[in-house]
């Protein structure tokens, strides 16, 4: 029923790499490599649920940030389709704009889009993603109501590395990248080139629209559907200075639901940034203090010309600039062996130009923000270093203006001032076990694109209240372990109580940001991890949130109430096998929970081999070919594609195999 | 004695056959009998997609059952026939449901489309069951040859089995006449012809409003009514006689009244319309339908006091129904205060009038309805302020037939 000569004909070509020699290689250490998922709860520093994941592992499959993180403890991704395909986060249950992406601890900038789109941001570059769950440091900025994503970009490294990858998989997935890291005379360098793209083509079941009459149902492929991502990382590092460049380019088709005869064949939309970071260390005796700077240009634009079944009504043209300037200032000073103050300073402005190139006289105003924050932080070790406690308070004040068309006449500004902070503690009460409890106030303000909209799919809001929220957790995470084996398991209770919560409504044939009253989440994070020696490691992950809107409200909408996501990695050198389980319970499509996107379990496997310089990998997702479902409907039930909670088909089985080289 | 007995007995075995209710089948999962309505209310995301719901509402009994069935579209026209058969038309989607009133099970479905049309893009707009199995359907989203289908129950796999061609205005740049509301009268069936082109994400109605006709004999248009108003919206028959009725035109919704709306009287069989009997800005609104309840009593829904955003553009404002009177051509008053979006206001077979009211942005506004089902007596008075609660904005309404 679904075509898999493609897939046969990957495995053939897989089998055949393993048995080619390509370069000459320098031995790397030797060292057993570091599990692909770790926890830094256990390193210094983080008092809250937080998750290191190593980014420098290239695949096929890993095209991005959000490939990276799916599955993981307290994290549920929506995607529109397959590879490449537009993916927003929600942590703990949270909304997308309510999780603060920073880019080496600096808040990536919402004036283009309102909601990052994690599909975009690529893994080359990196050296982790951190996913910060609960209160992140104050040091993110006081918009983290939902968590924070933190890339950390790669340094030079002290051996030299040159690095190479290239892969292909089902559904024309492609990708290739050049890297190199090294370090001479305290000078580092990282340099890496991407290239990511896929045809998204696979096949799924459509139902034509009528969901009781199978007659016209059919096999449908997935058209307009593909991808091409190109990005840089540059970052040149010493000891008191770091400076990087970092930029993407992608375009994409915007297929649709793809129902027979409404498909979105043309429509495409185009994505840029550039970003250029820098900061500066500096340190008089005990105190320190640190600079940086980011500047940050994007683009989006979105053609839809022939006015397809895709995004707002009607045929439209249309793309944004936005450019982001920001300054961070950090000072650390001591205050006798066990304490230490942090002083912070923030300042960024936003501004943003949307343009209607079907209409031009039509086009949105631009508009500029100006946000600001100074803040302070107290940490307290006790009991000889075994018990933490910080407290923290910061003030982050917004000035927006737009700048209407002059028939119109001028706007007063927008202005919000916002205090927040966060208490947090930690205490490793054993060797094996380590308690934690934080609570944050949190505000995040409406974006440029929220108060002012865009001129055409978004409506202007200038009244808008920020979010406010309390979010705190309570965890504790048991270790234990010697030289042959260890095992951990961390549980944490969480709660978020949301007010003047913030979400896109539909009014009239554009999108209308709205307060729309008080949420909140609670939930059970509970991961165990166990490694037997170097050749066996096992994770575990489940996640319950119960989001509810307030009052007596059903479940928030496009959220699971429950989440499980089982890895095992077994290695015996040169050969190493995966597997992988995802469970998403239902998601509900509405807030009378009425409709429902089915529950879905989800099976992948992979296997690698190293070979001194060379590795490949092979892996597949959707290992059991899932792609319909029984949907419940009315009184009966019905066969639908399995789909995610936009409704976009989701791809079967597929395989992706990629050849590593490090030299 | 015996005989005044036996006529009491008579006369109450005739009460009890005038007033014989339908017997109550075992498995009702909604509603049944006298005042049984079903409604449908959405739930739609940012992006227009979303969720349709069927519910049950049965004032004489207090009775509400929510969401029985959340397979269809967020956009729905309802009608029930006599025996009880409940269609559903997705207009999304592009399909037509038949249900078992009593178990709300579907019985069939079928495309308002094929592969030269497909029903995907068809959005089907209106139905009439001609009660031989053939169900006209007009399609909005089609071209011109195919802007009214035929639907066979017998053949539910065919989709459309006939393509009735409504000629798009000389005005209409588009080529879409944008058929809407059915009406049949001696076996004719009147199409409104909406005929608007979308300019920018904008529509623009540049002539006057149409109402087609067509043959039921030959399943043909035979000609048109022009109307003194553009984009008609509704028509309702003003008396026992099926060939005058009452027609709303509503131009551009998102905009100030401006004369080129309103009610007219119109004569389907001489074809002709008396021009208007109320303008929009008589009105003080744009209307968009009109139930009829008697010679001095009628609900005509309104749009007014557009609003203009910051980025100077003009987005609907309020809606509510207003009381009117056929007879003076004046209004009666408010049968409702204002809300931010207004579904539909019907006249139900208990003499009720049924308001559904949702938010515009589904955000409740100060001084505006609250979302729900308002149900009042149909007497010109102002509605209840207390709506039923069905947990999504209501849609479209039908009442079972007694």
């Amino acid at each position: 029923m679904f075509d898999r000569s493609t897939d046969v004909r990957l495995l053939v070509l897989t089998c055949a790499t393993f048995v080619v020699a390509l370069a000459w290689r320098r031995a790397r250490a030797d060292e057993p490599p570091a599990p692909s998922y770790s926890s830094t709860v256990r390193s210094p520093g983080p008092q809250t649920a937080v998750t290191s994941i190593d980014a420098t592992q290239p695949s096929t499959r890993l095209v991005s940030v959000a490939d990276l993180i799916e599955g993981q403890a307290g994290v549920f991704l929506r995607a529109r389709g397959g590879l490449g395909s537009f993916t927003s986060v929600s942590i703990r249950g949270s909304e997308a704009n309510e999780v603060a992406i920073l880019v080496d601890g600096m808040p990536l900038s919402r004036a283009a889009a309102g909601v990052i789109d994690l599909s975009q941001l690529s893994l080359a570059g990196l050296q982790r993603v951190e996913i910060w769950r609960g209160v992140p440091p104050i040091e993110f900025g006081a918009e983290a109501v939902g968590g924070a994503i933190n890339l950390v970009t790669r340094r030079g490294s002290l051996v030299p590395e040159l690095r190479a990858s290239v892969g292909a998989g089902s559904f024309g997935a492609r990708a290739a990248s050049l890297g190199y890291s090294g370090s001479d005379r305290g000078l580092g360098v990282d340099l890496s080139a991407a290239y990511n793209g896929a045809a998204g083509d696979f096949t799924y079941y459509d139902t034509a629209g009528t969901l009781f009459n199978q007659s016209d149902d059919r096999i449908s492929r997935r058209q307009n559907n593909d991808f091409n991502q190109g990005s840089l990382d540059a970052t040149v590092a010493a000891r008191r200075w770091r400076l990087g460049v970092h930029g993407f380019l992608k375009n994409q088709g915007t297929p649709g639901v793809g129902l027979l005869g409404a498909e979105s064949l043309r429509a495409r939309l185009t994505t840029g940034r550039a970003l250029v970071d820098g900061g500066f260390d500096a340190a008089t005796g005990p105190f320190s203090w640190r600079t940086a700077a980011q500047l940050l240009y994007e683009r989006n634009a979105f053609a839809n010309p022939f006015g397809e079944m895709v995004g707002p009504f009607g045929a439209n043209v249309s793309d944004a600039d936005a450019l982001s300037v920001g300054l961070h200032t950090r000072a650390r000073a001591p205050w006798g062996p066990h304490q230490h103050w942090l002083v912070l300073a923030d300042l960024r402005s936003e501004n943003r130009w949307p343009h209607d190139l079907l209409l031009p006289a039509q086009s949105g105003a631009a508009s500029q923000r100006l946000v600001g924050a100074v803040g302070i932080e107290d940490e307290v070790r006790l009991a000889a270093d075994r018990v933490t406690l910080t407290a923290g308070a910061r003030l982050d004040g917004t000035y927006s203006r737009i700048a209407l068309p002059q028939a119109t006449g001028p706007q007063a500004p927008s202005t919000d001032l916002a205090p927040t902070g966060r208490v947090t503690a930690r205490a490793d009460v054993t060797r094996w076990l380590a308690l934690r409890a934080a609570v944050g106030r949190f505000v995040r303000f409406p974006t440029l694109l929220e108060l002012f909209g865009d001129g055409a799919f978004v409506l202007p809001r200038v009244l808008l209240k920020p979010e406010t929220a309390w979010a705190g957790d309570l965890g504790a995470t048991v270790a234990a372990g010697n030289r042959h084996a260890h095992g951990s398991l961390e549980a944490t209770f969480f709660g978020r109580a949301i007010a003047d919560t913030i979400v896109y409504l539909p009014g009239g044939r554009a999108a209308a940001p709205a307060n729309i009253g008080d949420s909140r989440m609670l939930g059970v994070e509970l991961r165990a991890q166990a490694s037997v020696g170097q050749w066996l490691t096992a994770r575990f992950d489940y996640t319950f949130v119960d989001a509810r809107q307030l009052p007596g409200g059903g479940q928030i909408p496009g959220r699971p109430q429950n989440e499980i996501s089982l890895r095992a990695d077994l290695r015996r050198l040169p050969f190493a096998l995966y597997y992988e389980l995802s469970y998403v319970d239902r998601l509900y499509r509405d807030p009378a929970n009425s409709a429902f996107v089915p529950e879905r379990v989800l099976h992948g496997i992979g296997a690698s081999f190293e070979y001194r310089w060379l590795q490949a990998v092979v892996e597949v997702r959707n290992l059991a070919d899932l792609r319909v479902v029984d949907l419940p409907a009315g009184t009966t039930t019905v066969p639908y594609p399995l789909v995610d909670y936009f409704n976009y088909p989701l791809p079967g089985r597929a395989v992706y195999a990629t050849l590593v080289l490090r030299k | 004695m015996l005989t005044r007995i036996s006529h009491l007995v008579l006369a109450a075995a005739a009460v009890a056959g005038c007033h014989s209710a339908k017997p109550v089948p075992a498995d009702v999962r909604g509603c049944w009998g006298d005042g049984c309505a079903i409604v449908t209310t959405s739930h739609y995301n940012p992006d227009f997609t979303g969720v349709g719901t069927i519910n049950a509402v049965q004032m004489s009994l207090n009775k509400v059952v929510k969401g029985i069935d959340s397979s269809v579209d967020p956009d729905t026209a309802l009608d029930i026939s006599a025996d009880d058969k409940l269609y559903v038309l997705n207009r999304g989607n592009g399909s037509l449901r038949r249900y078992d009133l009593a178990k709300l099970a579907v019985e069939l479905e079928i495309a308002t489309g094929t592969a030269d049309a497909p029903n995907t893009l068809s959005f089907p707009f209106a139905m009439w069951r001609k009660g031989d199995g053939k169900i006209y359907v007009t399609l909005a989203g089609n071209d011109a040859a195919h802007a009214v289908g035929v639907l066979d129950e017998a053949q539910p796999n065919a989709g459309v089995v006939k393509y009735i061609e409504v000629p798009a205005a000389a005005t209409d740049s588009d080529g879409r006449p944008e058929a809407a509301q059915l009406y049949a009268c001696q076996n004719h069936l009147y199409v409104t012809v909406q005929d608007y082109t979308i300019v920018g994400r904008d529509a623009v109605y540049n002539g006057a409003g149409r109402i087609a006709v067509i043959d039921l004999a030959q399943d043909k248009v035979t000609g048109f009514i022009a109307l003194s108003g553009r984009n008609p919206a509704g028509l309702a028959a003003e008396g026992s006689d099926c060939n005058k009725v009452l027609v709303v035109t509503s131009s551009k919704l998102t905009s100030e009244p401006d004369g080129t709306a309103g009610v007219e009287r119109v004569d389907l069989a001489a074809r002709t319309s008396s021009g208007f009997i109320a303008t929009d800005s008589a009105l003080a609104g744009r209307p968009y339908d009109i139930a009829v309840v008697s010679s001095t009593l009628a609900y005509i829904p309104v749009y007014f006091d557009p609003q203009t955003g910051l980025d100077g553009k003009v987005y609907l404002g309020s809606a509510k129904v207003l009381a009117w009177n056929p007879s003076t051509g004046s209004a009666i008053g408010d049968a409702t205060g204002k809300a931010g979006s207004l579904s539909f206001a019907k006249v139900g077979l208990d003499h009720k009038l049924y308001v559904g009211i949702g938010t515009f942005g589904g955000m409740a506004e100060p001084g505006k309805l609250a979302q729900g089902l308002y149900v009042g007596p149909a007497d010109g008075t102002p509605l209840p302020t207390t709506p039923i609660d069905l947990g999504d904005t209501p849609s479209a309404i039908a009442f079972q037939q007694p």
